[in-house]
């Protein structure tokens, strides 16, 4: 640890001898805040293409076959009115724009980014060019999956599973280069995924400032290390996995089609292999995000601070061997569906520690609705919902009727909107003084949080409902069915709680680039909070800290300790030697 | 020299003349013949009945599943009747299925290879289903405002069709590779007309009664008359 805080020390005596230059300062930055930065802008310009697709959606889910406002100029042959292809594609591609391009460059890239050198005492990552090249190798993967809306044949149209052979013969879908680029930008994805997770295990475990041991780091580093491990192991799977499916596609080989003697269902043992731990991908860094941000304003110390982080890891290890309750329907030996639903259950229990021992940082708390608390909570609250709704699906029998059903549509949206979206709110309002410099605007956050939170329920809520009544997810047209018919009135009100969610985010989009230039100054520790990054200016500086890298002294969460006067104590403050509470 | 060069441009033009006057006859030549197959089904008429609970207003309460159609004189209709073994470019003609009443109309048609139209005159959602072997198959809804589809068949091929929303719904295309074919109607005849003279092998395939085979003399400007019974 000495030796890298002497070359950093070198570093930052040498850096203040130039200034880069504009390409190399915003575009080319090897600065971990200015990736982080960049990843932000990114997932939150993708966000707004995966919002406008799931709104398209969501229209012709209730009004079937009537022309979508706005989008007459676009299909002009139809008028404005879905075809069930684009309809498939519309799907697919909302999905597939959220998961890979909105909440892993947010939560993962852009927090991975910001969050584990400022918090763990370091300058920089361990490789900064590396980073650098992960942030632009992912905004490529972006604009080549972007690019598939213009080819002929449209976008990738099998749904974000992709499941083979449906992917992998052109004429099923009608779709062909489409297919293909979702392939090579998820390929390319999962390279720069790579790149960012080598880069955050090693800075988390070589580069800690003096006295930051590793049960001493905030619970947020801990959830971006366990996530960078799993993106580690498991993207690659999904990688190998794409680069087959192009293979059976371009090359003639026969992976996952049947014809050339392929097994279809390797495809969806290697998908969910993937699949599985990236749901942890989604949700461990909100998982940290809220751990984070609850103790901050509760004024309480974190509950179980080993247990969250034990239960992190647990979740990690048990997140590779949950993975075939995915697929309870596409045949399996029903002792191996039965060790599936064994631990799938299991899983829960991690989770349900984290989530009393969130409420254990509540209890007795002086809790301070601040929008980036608010926006906690509702992960939390959420998390709850998405996280028992999942208990009924690790059943066999109960998954047997409702898998492939809007019930597991909502149960999906609660974890990763109800969880990951809330999570990246809340880490977006909490960090952004540290980000950028400035303050958000309170009132806007709340006319940001309140609708959000409400819609978000009466558009996901009313999900299970229609699930459970049958409606299968991924039809076109459910006026179709005459025993869907009479819930119809669920799909309207689902959508308009949709379109009502989607104006919901403009008071954040307002208040995001208003706050930017005009928002109020931050001063450096604006909520009182105890982790290294407050203690760095707001922005900090290039290489975060001056010559003298901060030295950790105690753990994260010491709020209203009896060891100072304040209600908070920061890790840098050195222990009084006639109090002997320390904690962690 | 001069006389062997002479000799041999003198065999040279009697060869292309013998050759001229005994090539086979292109597609559509004027010096072929017609041949009115006349197909016969000894059998009752096979129809199967369902009972119809969706878009009803459309495709009535209940649809018939016209397995074998025989008509006056035990005609058999929708069997596709065509040349054996012949050659010739495609008519350039669209050939054209509509699905009106919850049915493919026609039942079947024959096309040479080409685009095909798909028509949506019932305005509800179909979905036509192909399925081919050696053209790529097809499997596309073709919702209410979508009134006309055009698909390709590039390879000969005899393709089922069916709609994945009304499953009653039987359809068949033919493509033929060349343009000496007919589908037989009610009365169970089909005509091919401009065949080239000569002995050629008659191929009638039907959807449930199989392929039968028979021999037929085309002469110059005649119409050649042939009947074929379909043997279960």
């Amino acid at each position: 640890m000495s030796a890298s805080s002497a070359t950093a020390h070198a570093h930052v005596e040498h850096a203040g001898h130039h200034e880069l230059g504009f390409v190399r300062t915003y575009v080319f930055s090897t600065d971990h805040k200015m990736i982080a930065r960049q990843f932000l802008f990114l997932g939150l310009f993708m966000m707004i293409i995966g919002g406008l697709l799931a709104l398209i959606v969501r229209w012709q889910l209730a009004w079937p076959e009537t022309a979508v406002p706005g989008l007459g100029a676009i299909l002009k042959e139809t008028g404005g009115i879905l075809e069930p292809s684009t309809y498939n594609m519309a799907f697919t591609m909302h999905a597939t724009i959220m998961i890979f391009f909105v909440i892993m460059p947010i939560l993962a890239g852009s927090f991975g980014n910001f969050c584990i050198p400022l918090m763990i005492g370091a300058r920089d990552m361990a490789f900064p060019f590396l980073n650098m090249l992960s942030f632009w190798v992912t905004a490529s993967a972006g604009v080549i999956m972007l690019s598939g809306f213009f080819v002929e044949g449209g976008h990738a149209a099998a749904g974000w599973t992709s499941y083979a052979p449906l992917s992998a013969v052109p004429s099923y879908t009608g779709v062909n280069w489409g297919q293909n680029i979702w392939c090579i930008s998820l390929f390319i994805m999962g390279i720069g995924s790579m790149m960012g997770s080598i880069n955050y295990i090693t800075t988390i475990i070589n580069m800690r400032a003096p006295g930051m041991r590793l049960f001493r780091m905030p619970l947020v580093v801990w959830s971006l290390f366990i996530t960078a491990i799993l993106l580690l192991l498991a993207l690659p799977v999904l990688t190998s996995a794409v680069a087959m499916l192009l293979f059976d596609r371009t090359l003639g080989t026969s992976w996952f089609r049947p014809s050339g003697g392929g097994e279809p269902l390797l495809w969806q043992h290697l998908f969910w292999y993937f699949g599985h731990p990236e749901v942890y991908i989604l949700i461990l860094p909100a998982m940290g995000i809220a751990s984070e941000i609850l103790p901050v304003f509760s004024r309480k110390p974190i509950f179980g601070y080993h247990a969250m982080a034990f239960s992190m890891i647990s979740i990690a290890f048990l997140s590779w061997v949950v993975y075939g309750h995915h697929m309870f329907v596409s045949g399996m030996n029903p002792a191996l569906g039965m060790a599936f639903t064994v631990t799938t259950m299991i899983i829960a229990v991690p989770s349900a520690i984290k989530t009393f021992n969130w409420l254990g940082t509540l209890w007795g708390g002086r809790i301070q609705f601040t929008v980036p608390m608010l926006n906690a909570l509702a992960f939390v609250s959420m998390f709850v919902i998405g996280g028992l709704s999942g208990i009924f699906m690790a059943s066999t029998p109960v998954d047997i009727y409702i898998q492939d059903t809007y019930f597991i549509v909502a149960h999906i949206h609660y974890v990763v909107f109800g969880g990951s979206i809330f999570g990246a709110f809340a880490a977006i309002y909490y960090w952004f003084p540290k980000m950028f410099g400035r303050m958000m605007n309170t009132t806007l956050g709340h006319l940001h949080f309140w609708p959000t939170f409400v819609f978000f329920n009466c558009t996901f809520f009313p999900m299970h409902i229609i699930g459970v009544g049958g409606q299968m997810r991924r039809i076109y047209n459910p006026m179709q069915y005459e025993f869907l018919q009479h819930q119809q009135h669920w799909n309207v009100f689902i959508t308009v709680s949709a379109l009502c969610l989607g104006l919901g985010q403009i008071p954040f989009v307002v208040n995001f680039f208003w706050s930017l230039f005009a928002g109020l100054k931050a001063p450096m520790n604006p909520w009182n909070a105890n982790t290294l990054e407050w203690t760095a200016p707001s922005p900090p500086p290039h290489l975060n800290w001056g010559p003298t890298l901060p030295t950790v002294y105690r753990g994260p969460y010491e709020y209203s300790s009896p060891e100072s006067k304040e209600d908070w104590l920061p890790q840098t403050a050195p222990p009084v030697a006639a109090a002997g509470a320390r904690r962690h | 020299m001069r006389r062997a060069l002479g000799g041999f441009l003198a065999l040279a033009l009697v060869a292309g003349a013998a050759a001229y006057v005994h090539r086979p006859a292109p597609a559509g030549a004027q010096g072929g013949g017609t041949i009115e197959a006349t197909v016969t089904y000894n059998g009752a008429a096979q129809v199967e009945t369902l009972k119809v609970n969706k878009d009803t207003e459309q495709c009535g309460t209940e649809a018939k599943i016209e397995k074998v159609v025989v008509g006056a004189n035990k005609g058999l209709a929708n069997a596709v009747v065509s040349v054996a073994g012949m050659k010739g470019a495609p008519t350039g003609k669209k050939a054209t299925v509509d699905q009106h009443g919850c049915k493919f109309v026609p039942h079947v048609t024959a096309m040479t290879p080409g685009e095909v139209e798909l028509k949506n005159s019932d305005g509800i959602l179909h979905n036509i289903h192909t399925y081919s072997t050696a053209n790529p198959s097809i499997n596309k809804a073709q919702p209410k405002f979508k009134k006309v589809m055009s698909e390709k068949f590039e390879k000969p091929e005899i393709i089922k069709l069916t709609c994945d929303v009304h499953s009653w719904m039987l359809g068949w295309i033919a493509v033929m590779p060349h343009p000496f074919f007919g589908v037989t109607e009610g009365s169970g005849v089909a005509k091919i007309e401009n065949v080239p003279a000569g002995k050629h092998t008659l191929e009638v395939w039907h959807e449930t009664l199989g392929k039968q085979t028979k021999e037929v003399e085309v002469k110059p400007g005649q119409v050649a008359k042939v009947s074929i019974e379909m043997k279960k």
